[in-house]
């Protein structure tokens, strides 16, 4: 591929480890449960190469336990028992020109007993807050053996076929509990020089790895500055490491801060810019350096390698989001962005979720998404009515795509003067600003697509009847209607008594939020991501609110994308009253009743507004028919992934049954 | 035998014979590996045959795709579930026990995260736990279900199951029909309860026609949802008595509770009495002559012999009695019973890790779920070594039970007066109480062993070498320490106390009298010790850093109660406080989510923190040459579990150790 001029992250300019990588883009090592514990699976090459086709010049595989006493998640792989596995990915990423690193870890006290069943193990004993597991004090044999363990893992990793390894000293990682003085308080060598640990392992994978790549994963910020690293002090750790490596991966957050490491949306991009210069001031870098900072466009990628403040781009999320991500650079096509949000791609979770992504469902299904069909064949005769797409959200928005793609062509039609249903609500709420970039994604998509695109254009489910009738393919996507939900609410119905709160829901209270002054109850039965949307929206716009929740706590099943922490401070430092365990009993005039779930206790909560979290239902009515689909929230309402999911589904069917000739 | 003649009275179900009344019911096990049953599945059900149960219920088989609602699930809709159910039948059928597989669809009690499809449900309501809204199942929707158990419920017969139980409580598709809860439909299968059960219904008539006349089919209903609108005493009398005037079933197994919604009610923890549910077979027994299954928290033969005197039930569920022994059955029929190893309904290791998506285990049988990996090896007669086992608490006496078993010579020295450690005072508060059955268990095992323990023995480090033993096993436990915060300003009123202190000699405060708890670890160790306060008249502040109080409470299901009880002994509860500090007479804490200020007045400042490892003696052992091993809060203070599955292992390690005759 001949980079365009001009274009920073296609260039073919960078030698390491005597290696020209084929671009700057580096995709990095994470946490993916496509591998199991001894193997690194066939759906795992598939991933990563269909990231490598799409570009990427250096990927470093899931980090690998280096020794069987560290078993941090399920599925994450022991490098001596899975090695021989790894060769197929190192061939898979080979056969399109990039490099494949193996990513290797021993993540200490940050790990889980629960799958080894043996002691976690630590510099200094302590205790993560979420699993609250003490960890022993690693001996002498301990440590020598995990420093042998390290060189030994490189070694494999390279008679593998790896072209390296990248090591990490980052969040997770053994090697950073010895750097930092908030997990090392040993009296003994160890302790008395922390950066010995880290010297002692790169020293023996590189002696291992000599002819191959070594890369550092460092924190550069613990994010705890009564103890822990801070930049300046990472520059002088790094400054007795830099001779080990070929290239440097700064990233931040420690034992208290897991979340702050791959925040979404919320932290902004670039939010270590001001550590990396703190680094670079302590320390000038000579290798070359990537760097975690919430960055997820393309263009700000690009204008960090123009400026060198970087010299290897970051961009594991936006080519989870997009594999072809960087063809899009060379003009070829429109790339669907990465949104931040972190609700596919961030699996260290007990439940073993597949890696993912909320708006490309097709990562980490790469072999399933190549045996989707590609044409569809209509069979011939006479004109055929078009194909109708019902709700012009993200589900229609995609089904349009998607049949267009397909090769039929595409009426889209929506009930509101403009297309985007939700997607277009959130993305002019500005509350995740990456959701613009996805809207304006789906727009141009669908111009160069040259979908048809009608608004203020009503189709009932009669119409749309009728034109399956007719032999014209629908899928309905009109998305799901809010109202309070009586199961919720303590089977409240109408309105209450006189003077008693308004109730409204999540889209109205997005669509326009209740006025500064007005006094808002919340009722979140949910704990998720819309709710807390619906939420900051209320934040931001000034609105004092009471969160009533069943929940031990707000926001309780946002632990997944990093936000469960981060929430409960937004709302402490906004003042936000939090009546936890608690559920709405009643309405009286001015206010709410609150009924303690575990205590006899109630109270009123003052309110003019009662605005219910509760989720939406799909409003149904439309006929059973052969060439009718439902999809996204109109089927159940669920999530964008969903949603686009549903979509592609509906178009393929829709495609088999004209294409089966039943017309 | 003479003391439980009702227990061993064969019973003919169906025609399906049992040999007595004791049923190793349906429980999850996350045995499953890719969907299927495997070898962990067939070794731990032939245990509990072996160990002489009437009737084994295995886990639920998925009927269809659109029920994953937890990743290790069997996917008996796939075929390949055959060869596993007949490795499973033919293990279980060596031993006298017969076996029945339980079939269910979740319905909209799930995700689609696995399944990648939306969930069915019978109406739009979504569960309480997975927060998912369901599609409303159509009538074609409904007729691929039915199917989906004709066709695993005739695969189980194939595989050589003597029945199949319909999964009509806890966790069903069935289940969300019966309930007016989750059941708004207006057509034929909503409004009263014919229509109610219709789904049910159908689905016991096809299934029958599928697996015909021979083979058993159950059904289980719950008696009492515990939520809401859910389905009543009377609701689920009505069913028995519609299924028996139908025909086609041959049993009724009973449940209590919602699987998501009040889970704790099913698998109730040590809090709830024992027997708490036996009014639901009771009713329904008095209504049908169908033989009904009567269960919860029965743990021992003398409470099973007694619901079936006292004419509550035919037969009697004992799932963790049996997980935690296999043999119960047979030692109850033998006289035995003193020898079995009582379940303490801690819910730690097998509801708890099950919860997370972690495979089935038993916080006293560490070979629970490990039955396929055979009998553990034991010393060689010439070589057996002779080791001293220091400390009496749970992972020392497991030790030294497992060391006796694998034919070491053991001596079993304790410093204090009693055996247990700490867990002779963790079962000091009633809802706890049955924790020290761990005591003993323990006990009676290391007596029938021939193991006299050596009371009153402190060693010190210059006597280990006079102990004559070829290897110690430190099991010493952990001490506190204070932390900096807490030492003593000097004229301080205020006692400072640790909540281990707490519990072993009581709170020698006055009734009246204000107490803090602060409390790191988010278990039991902190909520006992308010219990204990609350229960001498002390009132009690609860402060911790965690975002919830007693956070790992929910693990064990013992949250709920727990706030109950506090609750009703007016508790305050303050979380995501630090404590920075005690004064003469109060505690002062900030708020790390807002940085405020907290102080509060007490009497008395518990402290329930993590404790030190105890292990002086093994660093003594180590530098003098003598082979040792540390396990338990001597390794690193952790939960019961570990200690025990580290005394388990203590006859390998040593082994290793010692590299001495182990076959």
């Amino acid at each position: 591929m001949t980079p365009p001029t001009g274009s920073a992250l296609l260039a073919a300019d960078l030698v390491l480890g005597g290696r020209a990588l084929k671009s700057r883009a580096y995709f990095g090592p994470h946490p993916t449960n496509l591998n199991r514990r001894n193997e690194f699976r066939p759906a795992y090459a598939a991933y990563l190469a269909a990231r490598a086709a799409g570009g990427v010049a250096l990927l470093v595989s899931e980090a690998a336990s280096v020794s069987p006493d560290d078993w941090p998640y399920e599925y994450a792989p022991l490098l001596p028992e899975a090695a021989g596995s790894l060769a197929a990915v190192a061939r898979a990423v080979h056969k399109e020109g990039s490099l494949l690193l193996a990513g290797l870890n021993h993540a200490g006290g940050q790990g889980s007993s629960a799958y080894s069943q043996q002691a976690l193990s630590a510099p200094s004993p302590f205790a993560e807050t979420t699993a609250n597991e003490l960890s022993s004090q690693l001996d002498e044999e301990q440590i020598e053996a995990i420093v042998a363990a390290f060189a030994t893992a490189a070694r494999t990793a390279l008679s593998a076929g790896c072209d390296g390894v990248e090591v990490n000293a980052g969040q997770y990682s053994l090697i950073r509990q010895f750097l930092s003085p908030l997990t090392n308080q040993r009296q003994d060598r160890w302790g008395e020089d922390r950066t010995l640990f880290a010297a002692r392992v790169l020293h023996g994978v590189r002696e291992q790895a000599r002819e191959g790549i070594v890369g550092l994963r460092l924190c550069v910020d613990e994010l705890a500055p009564w103890a822990g690293i801070l930049p300046a002090q990472a520059a002088s750790i790094f400054a007795k490491l830099e001779g080990y490596v070929d290239y440097l991966v700064l990233e931040r957050g420690s034992i208290y801060t897991q979340h702050a490491t791959i925040p979404d949306f919320h932290d902004g991009a670039g939010f270590l810019d001001q550590a990396v210069e703190e680094f670079r001031g302590t320390h000038a870098t000579v290798v070359p350096l990537a760097v975690l900072d919430g960055r997820v466009g393309l263009r700000e990628a690009e204008e960090q390698l123009a400026r060198g403040t970087v010299q290897l781009a970051e961009l594991t999320r936006p080519l989870i989001a997009d594999p072809q991500a960087l063809t899009g650079l060379a003009g070829m096509a429109s790339a669907r962005p990465c949104a931040a949000c972190n609700q596919g791609c961030q699996v260290r979770d007990p439940r073993n979720p597949v890696v993912s992504c909320a708006f490309n469902p097709d990562a980490g299904h790469e072999s399933e998404a190549a045996g989707r069909i590609t044409r569809a064949v209509r069979s011939t005769g006479a004109a055929k009515p078009p194909w109708l797409v019902a709700g012009a959200g993200i589900a229609g928005m995609e089904a349009a795509l998607e049949a267009s793609r397909l090769g039929m062509s595409v009426r889209l039609c929506d009930a509101s003067d403009q297309p985007g249903g939700e997607l277009r609500l959130l993305a002019e709420k500005g509350l995740n600003p990456n959701l613009a970039g996805m809207f304006d994604y789906y727009l141009r998509a669908l111009a160069a697509a040259k979908v048809e695109i009608s608004t203020s254009c009503h189709l009932d489910p009669a119409e749309a009847l009728a034109h399956a009738q007719d032999g014209g393919p629908v899928v309905a996507a009109t998305g799901a209607t809010y109202s309070p939900r009586p199961w919720n609410l303590g089977r409240l119905t109408g309105t209450g008594p006189q003077g008693a709160p308004v109730v409204t829901t999540m889209r109205e209270a997005l669509m326009s939020p209740p006025a500064a002054g007005v006094k808002v109850a919340l009722f979140d039965p949910t704990g998720g991501v819309w709710a807390m949307t619906v939420m900051d929206a209320l934040l931001a716009s000034g609105t004092a609110f009471t969160l009533i929740t069943p929940d031990r706590l707000a926001g309780s099943q946002l632990a997944p994308t990093g936000d469960l922490v981060p929430a409960a401070q937004r709302l402490a430092r906004a003042g936000v009253r939090v009546l936890a365990d608690s559920q709405v009993a009643g309405l009286v005039p001015g206010g709410v009743r609150i009924q303690e779930r575990f205590g006899a206790g109630s109270q009123i909560v003052e309110a003019d507004v009662l605005l219910d979290c509760s989720l939406p239902a799909a409003p149904g009515g439309w006929p059973e028919h052969e060439l009718l689909r439902l999809a996204g929230d109109a089927l159940a309402p669920r999530g964008w992934q969903a949603a686009i999911l549903d979509a592609r589904k509906a178009v393929s069917e829709l495609a088999a049954e004209v294409a089966g000739g039943r017309l | 035998m003479a003391g439980f003649k009702h227990l061993f009275s064969p019973i003919t179900v169906g025609r399906m014979r049992l040999e007595n009344r004791i049923v190793f019911s349906a429980h999850l096990t996350n045995y499953a590996a890719d969907g299927l049953p495997g070898p962990a599945h067939a070794a731990y059900y032939e245990a509990r045959s072996k160990g002489g149960a009437g009737l084994i219920i295995t886990e639920e088989h998925s009927v269809h795709p659109s029920d994953w609602p937890y990743e290790k699930m069997i996917h008996g809709f796939k075929p390949e579930a055959l060869p596993g159910y007949r490795a499973i039948t033919s293990a279980v059928h060596r031993h006298s026990a017969r076996i029945v597989a339980q079939i269910n669809h979740n319905g909209p009690q799930g995700s689609s995260m696995y399944s990648r499809l939306p969930l069915l449900g019978p109406s739009q309501v979504p569960d309480p736990l997975f927060r998912e809204v369901p599609k409303e199942a159509t009538s074609g929707d409904l007729a691929e279900v039915v199917s989906g158990y004709q066709l695993v419920a005739a695969r189980a017969i194939e595989g050589g199951f003597d029945g199949v139980e319909l999964q009509c409580s806890h966790s069903s598709i069935v289940r969300a029909f019966l309930s007016p809860a989750s059941n708004h439909r207006g057509d034929a299968y909503g409004g009263d309860l014919r229509g109610r059960s219709r789904l049910m219904r159908e689905i016991v008539t096809a299934v029958r026609e599928a697996i015909g006349p021979g083979p058993a089919l159950g059904v289980r209903l719950s008696g009492d949802e515990m939520i809401d609108d859910g389905t009543t005493l009377d609701d689920a009398v009505a069913l028995a008595r519609m299924l028996e005037s139908e025909g086609g079933v041959d049993y009724i197994n009973t449940s209590i509770g919602v699987a998501t919604a009040s889970l704790y009610s099913i698998e109730a923890s040590m809090a709830i009495s024992p027997g708490y549910a036996l009014f639901i077979p009771s009713a329904i027994r008095k209504a049908v002559n169908l033989p009904v299954v009567g269960v919860g928290r029965i743990k021992d033969p003398l409470q099973a012999e007694k619901a079936l005197a006292g004419g509550h039930c035919d037969l009697v569920g004992m799932v963790r009695a049996q997980i935690a022994d296999p043999e119960l059955a047979s030692k109850s029929r033998l006289g035995r019973a003193r020898d079995i190893r009582l379940c303490l309904s801690c819910n730690q290791e097998c509801v708890g890790r099950v919860g997370m998506n972690r495979w089935l285990g038993c916080i006293e049988n560490p070979s629970a779920g490990k039955e396929y990996l055979g009998r553990p090896p034991r010393f060689s007669r010439p070589s057996a070594p002779r080791v001293a086992v220091i400390g009496a608490g749970p992972a020392g006496c497991q030790a030294a039970i497992s060391l006796a078993r694998a034919g070491a010579m053991v001596a079993l020295v304790e410093a204090g007066e009693r055996l247990g450690g700490q867990l002779a005072w963790a079962g000091r508060v009633a809802s706890r109480a049955e924790l020290t059955d761990l005591v003993r268990n323990q006990r009676n095992e290391l007596s029938s062993l021939g193991i006299e323990p050596e009371f009153g023995r402190l060693i010190r480090a210059e006597e280990i070498a006079l102990l004559g033993a070829d290897a110690i096993v430190v099991a010493t436990g952990s001490r506190d320490v204070a932390p900096g915060w807490a030492a003593d300003a000097g004229e301080r009123t205020m006692r400072v106390i640790s909540a281990r202190a707490l519990m072993a000699n009581g709170p020698r405060i006055p009734a009246g009298a204000t107490a803090v708890i602060y409390d790191e670890v988010g278990f039991h160790q902190g909520t006992s010790a308010a219990e204990l306060l609350w229960e001498m008249g002390v009132k009690v502040h609860f402060a911790t850093p965690l975002l919830v109080a007693g956070q790992d409470l929910g693990i064990t299901l013992d949250y709920e109660s727990f706030r109950m009880r506090a609750a009703a002994h007016g508790v305050q509860f303050h979380t995501a406080v630090i404590a920075s500090g005690a004064g003469a007479r109060s505690v002062s804490f900030f708020n790390h989510l807002d940085g405020g200020q907290l102080e509060i007045e007490a009497d008395l400042l518990v402290l329930s923190l993590h404790a030190t490892a105890e292990d002086s003696l093994f660093r003594a052992a180590r530098s003098g040459g003598i082979p040792a091993l540390r396990i338990g809060d001597a390794l690193s203070p952790r939960r019961a579990h570990a200690a025990v599955i580290e005394g388990d292992r203590a006859p390998g390690l040593l082994a290793g150790i010692l590299k001495g005759g182990w076959s």
